[in-house]
Formats: C-alpha cells, structure tokens, sequence
C-alpha cells in the first residue's frame, strides 16, 4: 500500500476510526480490522498504539500515561559507532553518527512539547478527584526529573564524548548547543511550575476537608467553636445584609441615609486642599534604548592585539562582557553570553584559531588564537 | 476613579473583587496604598472600617454590633460556608478565578446527590426542584459576591471572585 492508498484507506473509514478513537465501539468492518490501523484484543477491536500515537501528537493530545524513554540506546550506538570511526575511519560511521545525534535532538524537542501539554492538561483539569490529581502529578515529577537528568546526560556526552571527533559532527553539536541550553531550562522550569502547583492543589485538598467538616458541624449542630470564634471581632468581618429581606439590619445606611452620608462625605472632602498645579512644559527627551550590545570587533581587535592560549577563557574575562554581565540580560548567563560569541569566533574557518582536544575548567573546548 | 464612587458602591455592601469585571478597576484603585489610606481616613469618620487583602475589599462598622446584627452575621456567614461547601464538594478545583458552569454544576449534582448533599441542600433552600433550587444556590453566590456573570448574553459561564478567598480565610483561621 502506497503512502496515497493509506490516506485514501483512512478517509474511507473515517467514521468507525473515529467512533474507535472515541471509544464509542469495538467493533468495526473486516477490511478495517484487518489493516494495521487496529489490534484486536478477543472480541474487541482497538486502535493500535502507532495510530493513536500519531493522532495524539498530531492532535497535540497527550495521555498521563505517557513514559518517557531514556536516550541510553541511542547512546551507546553512538558510543559504538565513534569508536569503529576512530579505529577505522569509514565515513559511514560518521553518517550514521550524525543521523543518531539528529534523532536524540528530534527526541528531546518531542519531550520538551509532550512536557508542556503535560503541564497545561493537569493544571486545567476539572474531572479527577485532588486525590487523585495529586498522585498523577506526583507521578509527573518524578517522569520529568528522569527527563531532566536523561537530557543532562545527553549534553555532557555530545561535549564530552562526541564533540572532538570530526568538523562535521561538531558543527551539528554547535547549531543544536543553544536549543540544547533552551531545553534544559524548559526542564527546570517545568519542575519548579509543577512543584507549585502540587503545593497549591494539596492546600486546596486541606481547604475542601476542612469546609466538609465545617459543613458537617453546621448540619449536626455542633457549630458552637465556629460561633465562638465569629463572634470574637465582627467588627473587623463582613457583615452580608440584604436589605430587602424582612428584619434586616441597618448596618449599611438605607436610601435614606445615603444622601446624609454622601454629604458628610463631600464636606470631608472639602477639607482637603487641592493646590492647583503650575502647568509645566512637557519636554519630551529621546529615549535612549539600552541594547546590552557586546562589541565583538573589539573583543577580535583585542585577540589579534594579544593573542590567548584559550579564547573561552579570554572572552569571559573581556571587559565588554563584564559590561554585560553587570547590566544583566535577563535568561542569559555570562556563561553563556560568552559561549555564543566563542561559537561565533570559531565557526568561520579562522587561520588564527587553532582547536586544542583539551577543555579548559568551564569544560569548554580549549582554542589558541595564533 | 474616585473615593466617592466606590463608596456609593460599597455603602450598599458590595463586596468588591479585583478579578471582577463590575467593580475591578475600583479594587484596582484602592490597590494603591495612598488610595487606600486616604478612604480610610475618609470612612473612619463616618463610622466604617474598611477592610481588605488578598484582592477584595469590604466596608464593616466602627462600633459595636448589637446581638441582632451578630446573630444575622453569624447566620449569614453559616449559610456562605455551606454554599461554598457544596460547591468545592460538586467541583472541587475551585478557587478565585476559576470559570464554572451552571449546567455542569446541575448535573454533577445530580450524579453526586446523596443523603449529607440533601441535608445540606435543604439547610439552604426549602425547594425540592433541583433545577429552580440550583439558580437560587447561584442567585446567592451572586449576591455574596463569591461568583459572577461573565458575560450577559451568556447566562451558563461564572467567574468565581477573590471576594471566596475572604471565607477561605476565615476557614483557615479556625
């Protein structure tokens, strides 16, 4: 079956595909149950895994059943194919290197969107018990903290491990680097908006238990403490009245009170002297935009002029970064800043520059310029 | 916005919310800590206090209250509890901010009803119609100023205001 037929096969039977997706049936034609589309399970029919797999990443749906598969696998096949690479030298090595780190890239941008839709379904649920919410947000934490430290593992071995072994691979490592940096902090982000929100939930659990009983004390007339303490200041509460009801009390001044109060009111007011203010000329002044701009000709000015036996290291102490690093970019350490204009330096062929397979104590790689 | 203008709002006892869409630019208003005292200051020589925290403001009385308006406070506090009881126990996520439907809340009331949810049903509403007892239950929440009409047209969707969070606290205090 070409990719057209399984379209035009879907299209077809749309409507049983639905009703299945929907759970609405299990039973469907027997051209349907016998594609790929489906798995029986005795008697009834179900949407196979893949399908739903791809209709709910499609759909943006997820499922808080989702497991989040570690990368070790790719891992070590690419552990694997670096070492036949170094003993051999085919590039076919190579090929299939760069395929698996575009895989593991693709993997975590997958996991970076499955944890956000993760996020926003369980912070908008209505439908679940809190008990039952707290739990399966529980269980969420502990999938992104494995999350979490899987994409550790996968940044520490693409510089560590991968990065020195060809141009080629190293440039893949240093275009994805910056997204990589992203993903990492999404991740911890994402920790810290679910630890708040288990906070806030289990408060509104205390909150729901306690108003039951509260309730409960009302009904059964043992409300005396609940009495007592209403009692203790109502002049600091709210005192509800509604003044159409029989008996009501005055506490709020009636229709005819209001006229005397809003007097008394005005005559307060006049008390207060309102001194007229001198009419200024507005003198609009240009705004001056702070851009945090890093003067890259200088810092390439300053290498050509004293030369370093490791630029990293040099563009982190530069003063045109301690400018920036002071005036504070928001989300962007002085790590980082400096990272990204390394980056900038030593991707252009640079006769200058000479690439060591040494890393400095930032554990960044260790470039002279020359 | 003026100092006058809120209290011919809250003279009525109006419990403003600054999530609400009526009287949000006033909670807004009296947000400003200049504002604020100076309304105080305003009020205190008519005889009110006023209150607020957490997004919601009230007027209360200077003097003492006399037995009659503390039996009706602690009626009218009793009765809130037990609104807001039965909604938490219908929908359990609500807090201030939340939207909540009425047609939800009338069926998940009656899949949930049972001997304590009657009880408490009849503490409140001597009807037994579910249906014209429930627009009760949400005219009161209205008129508590716990929940709003979000939009006119729309008579289903409400908007729960801060204005819960002063009962939440008082629960808390307990």
């Amino acid at each position: 079956m070409t990719h057209l037929e399984l379209i035009t096969f879907i299209y077809e039977h749309r409507e049983e595909l639905d009703a299945l997706y929907k759970k609405k049936t299990t039973a469907v034609c027997e051209t349907l149950e016998k594609s790929r589309l489906v798995i029986k399970i005795g008697d009834e029919v179900e949407l196979s895994d893949t399908y739903r797999q791809f209709i709910d990443s499609t759909l943006k749906r997820i499922d808080y059943g989702i497991i989040f598969h570690t990368y070790s696998k790719e891992l070590k096949e690419l552990l694997k194919y670096k070492a036949r690479y170094q003993e051999e030298e085919k590039s076919y090595y190579l090929d299939e290197m760069y395929q698996l780190i575009k895989n593991i890239f693709f993997k975590l941008q997958k996991r970076d969107e499955e944890i956000q839709l993760l996020l926003v379904k369980i912070e908008n649920e209505t439908s679940l018990d809190l008990d039952i919410l707290i739990e399966k947000a529980m269980d969420i934490l502990k999938k992104i903290t494995e999350v979490n430290r899987a994409n550790n593992e996968v940044r520490e071995l693409f510089f560590h491990e991968i990065y020195t072994v060809h141009g080629k691979i190293d440039y893949l490592v240093d275009s994805i680097s910056t997204q990589m940096i992203y993903f990492v902090e999404n991740i911890s982000s994402s920790l810290n908006r679910l630890n708040q929100f288990i906070a806030r939930t289990r408060k509104l659990r205390v909150q729901n238990k306690k108003l039951l009983q509260l309730s409960l004390m009302i009904l059964e007339e043992e409300d005396e403490a609940i009495d007592e303490m209403l009692r203790l200041s109502p002049r600091e509460y709210y005192l509800t009245l509604h003044r159409s009801q029989k008996n009501s009390i005055q506490t709020f001044p009636d229709g005819s009170e209001s006229s005397r109060v809003i007097r008394r009111l005005r005559q307060s007011m006049e008390f207060l002297e309102v001194k007229k203010e001198q009419r200024k000329v507005k003198i609009v002044m240009p705004q001056v935009e702070n851009q945090h701009l890093v003067n890259m000709e200088r810092i390439e000015l300053d290498l050509a002029e004293n030369g370093t036996e490791d630029i990293f290291l040099f563009i982190y102490e530069h003063p045109e970064l301690t400018d920036f690093a002071r005036e504070g970019v928001s989300g962007l350490s002085l790590k980082e800043e400096s990272f990204k204009i390394f980056l900038q330096l030593i991707i252009p062929e640079n006769p200058h520059i000479e690439l060591s397979n040494t890393y400095n104590n930032q554990e960044i790689r260790i470039a002279r310029w020359i | 916005m003026d100092i006058a203008t809120i209290f011919k709002v809250m003279m009525k006892g109006v419990m403003i919310s600054r999530n609400s869409q009526k009287y949000g630019e006033m909670a807004t208003f009296l947000l400003y800590e200049e504002n604020y005292i100076h309304y105080e200051e305003v009020l205190q020589t008519l005889g009110y206090e006023l209150n607020g925290e957490n997004g919601y403001f009230f007027l209360s009385k200077s003097e003492a209250l006399n037995k009659d308006e503390i039996d009706q406070f602690v009626r009218s506090h009793k009765e809130v509890f037990m609104l807001i009881s039965i909604l938490k126990q219908l929908m359990p996520y609500v807090r201030s901010g939340t939207t909540i439907r009425y047609t939800e809340f009338v069926s998940l009331h009656e899949q949930k009803r049972d001997e304590k949810m009657n009880e408490k049903w009849q503490y409140l509403f001597a009807q037994s119609d579910l249906r014209s007892s429930s627009e009760k239950f949400f005219e009161r929440l209205q008129k508590e100023y716990i929940i709003e009409q979000i939009d006119r047209k729309d008579s289903d969707s409400y908007l729960v205001l801060n204005g819960m969070d002063y009962y939440l606290s008082l629960l808390e205090s307990m």
